[in-house]
């Protein structure tokens, strides 16, 4: 039997979505897939949506309104409606299936776009992304698309930069560099979310947005290394009273529940790995508000010890994460973990020896050093995968 | 099976119900709304595109704090709405009054004769005397190359009774943008 036959089985309701894990986990059956036509569909599902899109957004000075409004509504419904024939219908060609129903998701953003254009709309541009997240949020949950799921994630992350961003919003946060706390506290509460998906009927959907919030997590607290940080000390920056508050409760409860089902790690490894990440928070906190800034300006602020302190804890942070990818063993992780502690090492460097860089001689010892850790890194990092499969066989 | 396919038609439908509905309420404002003519100020006079569209200022666009009734304190918050009474003056329609509450005649809900009301958005001024309003009218998309206009910038507006404004033409030296920039780029 084939993992195609199983789905077939599951699709005509035979049997349950946990009887067809179970099959495919006994009989080792995996989803047979054709990365080449895979690849190509969604590059040229992205291609056909980015090309449509431009088209659109360029000036047909000679084709009536009416017309214009047809064509993106003709295409939207078109991708879609191909997508439902080909995967509800015939059940067959599911990634190209796949691939037109993100190009419908793409091309909603394009008919706004094109009513935009058309009628020269031009106030509030947070909203235009809302209004095309608000119209692709339930298709994934409909459709059980896990390519449908990352753009819709990523349209609310694209809502939610624009609307912090925009002078004027009740959710405006105009604090420059602070803002990658309200970054760190999104990526945990896509992380706990993506942990709590785990079990349950929407499984599918949990790696990507597990993946989605530790690297979003890692990008937000990484600057906080950095000796050289800007923020306003001043306090003249217009910043939303409740968005941290509501977002550190939020992202608090979402990583205690996701964590309590991560149930491949002890209680003992939930505990660390959570406490880390709420460690790395607060640390992360400290630097946004500027604790134990020495200087007073609108200007970088000298404040050694928190880079220090940031540093040290973040490369724990890595070790730990490192330790639960092996556990989980998820190679991601781990990949993860090796690539952030290299690049706090890296930033530790510059950190250290930034300030004598005007002798040759530290370029040298730097090049040196950084061949060194690489490959160190690189030993390591091969060590683990090797035990990870080891295991798995 | 079936409901799978209603819920996916609804949504579907409701997408294409935001597209219809939003291109049919622009139509009937540039049917039925008054039209009034805008003069414009260049925003930035050394790079007045920014992409594929024109960026328009307006006269209308940067008010006295003295025109507000009843008389505010100080300057509006970024975000609030303001109401702002326009009045034919020589060529163009003005500023007459203007008030962060709707602006109607007492009594019959009506704006007063010969003035239209515009709605806009304030947002952060530069200084606390002049209040700056954003109406929706700020873009003007064009085709590629022909964001250069040279020439007075003059844009026909079509102003529902909901205030919400829409750009019907833009006009240089009088006439239409997009004739104007075929003659220029055909010289």
């Amino acid at each position: 039997m084939k993992y195609a036959d199983l789905e077939k089985i599951f699709q005509a309701g035979l049997i349950s979505q946990e009887q067809r894990d179970q099959i495919a986990t006994h009989f080792d059956l995996k989803e047979e897939k054709s990365r080449f036509l895979t690849i190509v569909s969604f590059i040229g599902a992205i291609l056909v949506a980015a090309g449509l899109i431009l088209v659109v957004a360029s000036n047909w000075e000679d084709i009536p309104r009416g017309v214009k409004i047809a064509c993106g509504i003709g295409l939207l419904l078109g991708c879609h409606g191909a997508a439902w024939y080909l995967r509800e219908v015939r059940n067959d060609y599911l990634k190209i299936a796949e691939a037109l129903h993100l190009a419908g998701g793409l091309l909603f953003l394009g008919n706004i776009a094109l009513v935009g254009q058309i009628y020269n709309l031009s106030s509030r541009p947070p909203n235009a992304i809302l209004l095309w997240w608000l119209g692709i949020a339930a298709l994934p949950w409909l459709l059980r698309s896990t390519a449908m799921h990352i753009l819709s994630m990523i349209a609310f992350i694209t809502w939610f930069m624009m609307e912090i961003n925009h002078e004027g919003s009740p959710m405006y946060f105009g604090m420059d560099q602070s803002q990658i706390l309200i970054w760190a506290l999104l990526s945990s509460i896509l992380l706990g979310l993506g942990y709590w998906m785990r079990d349950g009927k929407w499984s599918q959907f949990a790696p990507s947005t597990t993946k989605l919030g530790l690297v979003g997590f890692f990008i937000s607290i990484y600057p906080a290394t950095w000796r050289w940080f800007f923020h306003d000390i001043h306090g003249n920056a217009v910043a939303s009273a409740w968005i941290v508050p509501l977002m550190g409760v939020l992202a608090l409860g979402a990583l205690a529940a996701g964590l309590s089902r991560v149930r491949e790690l002890t209680v003992q490894w939930r505990g660390t790995w959570g406490i880390c990440l709420g460690v790395a928070l607060l640390l992360l906190a400290c630097r946004a508000y500027g604790l134990g800034d020495s200087h007073v300006g609108y200007q970088s602020t000298d404040t050694d010890y928190m880079a220090w302190l940031c540093t040290a804890a973040f490369f724990v942070l890595g070790l730990v994460q490192i330790q639960v990818g092996v556990q989980q063993r998820s190679a991601e992780m781990v990949n993860l973990g090796v690539g952030f502690i290299g690049l706090i090492i890296l930033t530790a460097y510059i950190n250290l020896f930034g300030s004598m860089a005007r002798t040759g001689l530290v370029f040298i010892m730097g090049g040196v050093f950084l061949i060194g850790l690489a490959v160190y890194l690189e030993k390591q990092r091969r060590a683990l995968m090797a035990k990870i499969n080891s295991s798995k066989s | 099976m079936n409901a799978k396919l209603a819920l996916f038609g609804t949504i579907l439908g409701l997408q294409t119900a935001w597209i219809l509905g939003t291109s049919f309420v622009q139509e009937r404002t540039l049917a039925q709304g008054q039209v009034v003519l805008l003069e414009t100020r260049p925003v930035d006079p050394r790079d007045l595109l920014r992409g594929d569209y024109v960026t328009l200022g307006y006269s209308i666009s940067t008010l006295p704090l003295s025109l507000f009734y009843p008389p505010l304190s100080e300057v509006p918050k970024a975000g609030q709405t303001v109401y702002v009474a326009l009045e034919f003056r020589g060529d163009f329609y003005e500023a007459a009054t203007a008030s962060t509450e709707p602006i109607f005649q007492h009594g019959n809900q009506e704006p007063q004769g010969g003035r239209v009301v515009i709605k806009g958005i304030a947002s952060r001024s530069w200084t606390a005397e002049t209040v700056r309003v954003v109406y929706g009218l700020e873009k003007y998309f064009v085709p590629e190359g022909t964001g250069n206009p040279t020439g007075k910038v003059t844009v026909r507006a079509a102003v529902p009774k909901s205030g919400n404004a829409t750009i019907k033409e833009v006009l240089v030296d009088g006439k239409p943008y997009s004739q104007v920039m075929k003659d220029q780029i055909s010289r």
